[in-house]
């Protein structure tokens, strides 16, 4: 691949600084002795011509740091050329950083360097849950997608704001208000509702009709349903009406879910949303035409969250996965937790860790097949739950004050508070709404009053500061226009609140100018770890003036990061930092990866998110992001990596025996999945990755008019024979010696992780060996040629293997810079300035001196101007 | 004597029109008795499902199953259908045990063809000895028109129907039986 080497071009520009910044005796001469001869106007080496390039703008400066860089590596001028003495180079360094400092100052001057910013999707939707605890209100789905700038959704750049936007934020507004306003005396009634999987209406029981699964009564096929044999079972409604299914009896299935089948407990459908009490029982079993025999290991089931659209008939309706659940070898294992569901949401299955798109079960269906199966005895599904009556949401917006019903006769010229009717709106569900109580509402004896009492409680928390006297009468205002204009004391309050809810105030994150005042900083620092708004101990600490406090921050980041909300943080930081999000990206072809499922996929993410939570909490530094002596792993992939001795689907610590690689992020299958494009791996893509999500080392975007590789999965030729032809182009051979390297050594994982020696291919190949794979996937790919993880490092020295680019990465201080740069960006919403380049080394070093990881990382980070001003 | 009679006549009158609505009520309240025929009944092994169909509707009380003929003679209190007309009480009759067993069973007025003109058509088949399977095969025979009663089983491995021949012959039940995806043994 050729790559303009830019490089050329900045270095070979610099008279120009001349005419542009304070200049310097000795950096003219410097350029003009090393770097003009290809970077001038009339030579333009790479298509640049730095005579042109202005420091103060925007773009031209972002060159003239890359210069620097470049310089300060030893990169250029090129070994070929003339070299600089120490002296000579040091001095133009100096130079040209001075330079870069005083433009970016003048850039900066007057203006804060984070930019003003809305909150992002999750951030809203996350400060709406916190502020009405309502824990699973779901609101990004509905909002514009938040663009991205220096890698982060959060980052002031990235979030302009639309008429678009406006107008969702007035609909979610709304949305939130329905659900937090109570409108019965009472809450919902309690309901326990318990369902098999063979549910009428839905996918399992047609299966079980052909075979794909069977009914099991004391671990015994159901006398009263015999597993289908030779003759399959005739007409699904007429079992269903004759109670074959509802019988008590437990379903065991021989089947993953697919195109076509979607298991799911449909018989309840969400009417109230809410927390609800989930329980399930587990077991799997060997079938062996007929019989239930002891199962192979523990198998895992997946329950996940769907979504009904439209009249909720068929399959496919957007899902998110619960979690995933052991099955034990012929003993039940129950499972209960407690989730948050919504209105058309209902819990789907699957059988996870059986073969996707397994064996058949051939002529003789069940009582012809001999394999595993996962039996779920039921599901059981109470709820919803409320604390207290009215909810606290309700309570945050009307306090004590009492329902009533609302009487038209009683309140003359006064417009009742709109309705929607409830309604079950699935006709799969069997649960049915509660009567209707009539129109209840919050009853005032004094309006105005209690508004503005009310006011007074809700804005500065939904503001997350102190608000101005001023600013609560104008709210108050709005609400005494609507009095009097007949609304309701709840529609006329209604109309405040989603005012306030559309305000700058809610939707933005307010922060002074210059040092952060102590509630812009419970704002940082919640918002850096929980995506959310703080909570009151924070603003507490913000009131009392104690959290600018170093010790105080210190506790406050370590209570924050143990609470489950930061998690958040973990899942939003990784999926931007690692691309995580991106890890769905490509389907793995089916042929070269039969392995690959759902299953694994989400153990890849779970992984990833585990082991950074483990770098966390045991405040490990940064070698570990590539290298390390234990992995986050669940059975699925301890058998993907072919590691022994893991058992069932929870991701536990696991110590590594001696010599593997696995472990870091470099070796992680989500990395390797996400790097690779569903058919092949590329070493570009790969090295480009790491260069620039690891080390901090982005490459130059390839040139327009080269094409991409195209991957060979007929095998004749392997991806380094073909990247050889750029390679060995003098003009692309400047970049690739960078990027390949580590693109090479992770060849010895392929598209989804797995180690190899040799490349798949689906043609020309020696048969391949089962391996780990499941015994129950057909395979057809075949070994092709053979893998090289070898390779030169751009600094020198060389690697035979993936271990030894491990030993030798581990030891880079691009780890700990770029790990430093990546939280602050995050963490402050805003790039990693030149200016800020010397307190970024401080950071580092100090947690070095410290001894510590990346904890320890955080915490300097947080006690840090950077982290405290704007 | 005038004024004691026209004190009589007027409490008597008085008290007929006081027991009026009572003997009304009493009327109301006279159990009444009602035989049909029921839908759903394939096997004798079905006899059970029927009482606990009829024990969860308070309304009507099962007197007698006649498994042979698909017969039931039910008791209900005349109020229950007071205001359904006489042919209507079979239907609401069907509604409620419709409602009941999931549509697995109904009730229909008696067969008016004389049974010597009815014809028994006997066909083998082979199947998973199941009770949805049988209903399904039972369903799929008993809703051609011409057919009276039949049954099926599995177990047995067999269908049998009582059919008004002049509507219905063996061809016609065999192909809706194999459109069923009934296997029908060879002869």
């Amino acid at each position: 691949m050729t790559q303009p080497n830019l490089i050329f071009l900045f270095v070979f520009s610099f008279p120009l600084l001349l005419a542009q910044v304070a200049p310097c005796a000795e950096s003219p001469v410097f350029f003009e002795k090393h770097c003009y001869s290809c970077h001038d106007g009339q030579n333009r080496k790479g298509g640049l011509d730095l005579t042109t390039l202005k420091i103060e703008a925007p773009l031209d400066f972002e060159r003239w740091v890359k210069v620097f860089d470049r310089l300060e590596a030893g990169e250029m001028p090129p070994k070929a050329k003339k070299q600089p003495s120490a002296n000579e180079a040091a001095e133009a360094q100096k130079w040209l950083r001075q330079s870069l400092l005083k433009a970016e100052l003048q850039k900066r001057k007057g203006e804060s360097r984070t930019g003003l910013r809305r909150l992002t999707r999750a951030e809203y939707e996350n400060t709406m849950r916190d502020l009405f605890h309502l824990d699973g209100m779901p609101l990004q789905g509905e909002l514009p997608a938040d663009g991205s700038a220096h890698g982060f959704d959060n980052n002031a750049d990235a979030l302009d704001i639309s008429h678009v936007n406006l107008a969702k934020y007035i609909e979610a507004a709304d949305r939130v208000l329905d659900m937090a306003i109570a409108t019965r005396p009472n809450p919902p009634s309690i309901t326990k509702q318990r369902i098999s999987l063979a549910n009428s209406a839905g996918f399992v029981a047609h299966v079980l009709l052909h075979g794909d699964g069977v009914i099991l009564k004391d671990k015994k096929p159901d006398p009263e349903f015999p597993p289908a044999g030779a003759q399959m079972h005739i007409d699904q409604g007429a079992h269903e009406r004759i109670g074959s299914f509802n019988n008590g009896s437990s379903v065991g299935l021989f089947r993953h879910e697919d195109e076509s089948f979607h298991p799911y407990f449909i018989e309840f459908v969400t009417i109230y949303p809410g927390k609800y009490r989930v329980k399930t029982s587990l077991w799997s079993f060997q079938w062996d035409k007929g019989q239930v025999l002891p199962a192979r290991g523990t198998e895992a089931a997946r329950l996940s969250l769907v979504t009904l659209t439209g009249d909720g008939r068929g399959g496919g309706h957007p899902s998110t996965v619960l979690a995933y659940f052991d099955a034990p070898s012929l003993q039940e294992k129950k499972h209960e937790f407690t989730q948050w569901l919504n209105p058309r949401e209902i819990i789907g299955f699957n059988a996870a860790s059986l073969a996707q798109g397994g064996q058949t079960r051939g002529k003789k269906r069940a009582m012809g097949f001999t394999g595993p199966g996962i039996a779920c005895d039921h599901l059981e599904i109470e709820g919803p739950f409320h604390a207290e009556w009215p909810p606290r949401s309700h309570k945050e917006l009307f306090g004590d004050l009492p329902l009533a019903e609302f009487k038209l006769a009683e309140h003359p010229g006064v417009r009742p508070p709109k309705r929607k009717l409830t309604r079950q709106e699935m006709g799969a569900g069997k649960n049915r709404p509660d009567v209707e109580p009539g129109i209840w509402t919050v009853r005032s004896q004094e309006p105005l009053a209690d508004a503005g009492r009310l006011l007074s409680h809700f804005l500065p928390r939904a503001f997350r500061r102190p608000v101005s006297t001023e600013t609560q009468k104008h709210y108050l205002k709005r609400v005494e226009e609507r009095l009097k204009a007949g609304d309701s004391f709840e529609a006329a309050m209604r109309w405040a609140y989603r005012a306030a809810l559309c305000s700058a105030d809610f939707l933005y994150h307010v922060e002074p100018a210059g040092k952060l005042d102590a509630y812009a900083m419970a704002c940082r620092l919640s918002y850096f770890f929980w995506k959310s708004m703080p909570d009151e101990p924070l603003l507490s600490l913000a009131k009392a003036g104690k959290l600018n406090q170093g010790e105080t921050l210190r506790s406050e980041t370590d209570r924050l990061l143990k609470d489950g909300k930061s998690e958040r943080f973990v899942e939003d930081f990784l999926g931007q930092w690692l691309k995580l999000r991106q890890i769905a990206a490509t389907d793995p072809d089916r042929k070269l990866y039969p392995e690959f499922s759902p299953y694994l996929q989400d153990s890849m993410v779970k992984e990833t998110r585990a082991y950074f939570r483990e770098m966390l909490d045991k405040g490990l530094g940064a070698s570990f992001l590539v290298q390390s002596d234990f992995a986050m792993l669940n059975e699925k992939l301890a058998v993907h990596y072919g590691i022994p001795a893991v058992s069932g689907s929870q991701i536990r610590r696991v110590t590594l025996p001696s010599g593997s690689v696995r472990g870091p992020f470099l070796t992680q299958a989500a990395i390797h999945k996400i790097t690779a494009n569903g058919t092949t791996t590329s070493p570009v893509t790969r090295g480009a990755f790491v260069l620039d999500r690891l080390l901090g080392q982005p490459p130059e975007p390839p040139p327009a008019d080269v094409p991409a590789i195209e991957p060979d999965v007929r095998g004749a030729k392997t991806i380094r024979e073909q990247l050889d032809k750029h390679r060995n182009n003098p003009s692309c051979a400047n970049c690739h010696v960078k990027i390949d390297p580590p693109g090479f050594a992770l060849e010895a994982f392929d598209v989804i992780g797995g180690s190899r020696t040799r490349y798949r291919s689906i043609g020309t190949g020696d048969p391949a060996p089962r391996g780990n794979i499941d015994p129950f996937i057909g395979i057809s790919f075949k070994l092709g040629p053979p893998v090289d993880p070898a390779g030169e490092f751009f600094e020198g020295g060389s690697f035979k293997d993936i271990s030894e680019f491990q030993k030798r990465m581990a030891q880079s201080p691009k780890l700990w810079s770029n790990l430093a740069r990546q939280l602050a960006v995050y963490a402050t919403a805003r790039e990693v300035a030149f200016a800020d380049r010397d307190a970024m080394t401080r950071l580092v070093e100090t947690t070095q001196k410290k001894g510590g990881g990346i904890r320890t990382l955080i915490h300097e980070l947080i006690q840090s101007e950077l982290f405290s001003t704007r | 004597m005038g004024l004691p009679w026209k004190i009589m006549k007027s409490a008597v009158l008085a008290m007929v029109c006081l027991a009026l609505p009572s003997l009304a009520e009493t009327s109301q309240n006279v159990p009444l008795k009602i035989t049909c025929q029921v839908t759903g009944l394939f096997a004798e092994d079905r006899q059970p499902d029927l009482r606990k169909v009829f024990g969860s509707i308070p309304s009507v009380k099962l007197i007698a199953i006649q498994y042979s003929k698909a017969e039931v003679t039910l008791e209900y209190a005349a109020k229950e259908f007071s205001n359904a007309k006489p042919d209507q009480v079979v239907k609401r009759l069907d509604d409620l045990v419709r409602n009941a067993s999931r549509h697995a069973l109904g009730i229909k007025p008696l067969s008016l063809t004389p049974r010597e003109k009815l014809k028994l058509i006997e066909i083998q088949v082979e199947g998973l000895d199941c009770k949805g399977c049988a209903l399904a095969a039972y369903e799929v025979v008993a809703r051609v028109e011409g057919v009276e009663r039949a049954t099926a089983s599995f177990k047995k491995g067999l269908i049998t129907a009582l059919v008004d021949p002049s509507k219905v012959d063996r061809g016609q039940l065999e192909k809706a039986l194999k459109a069923r995806e009934v296997h029908i043994k060879a002869p």
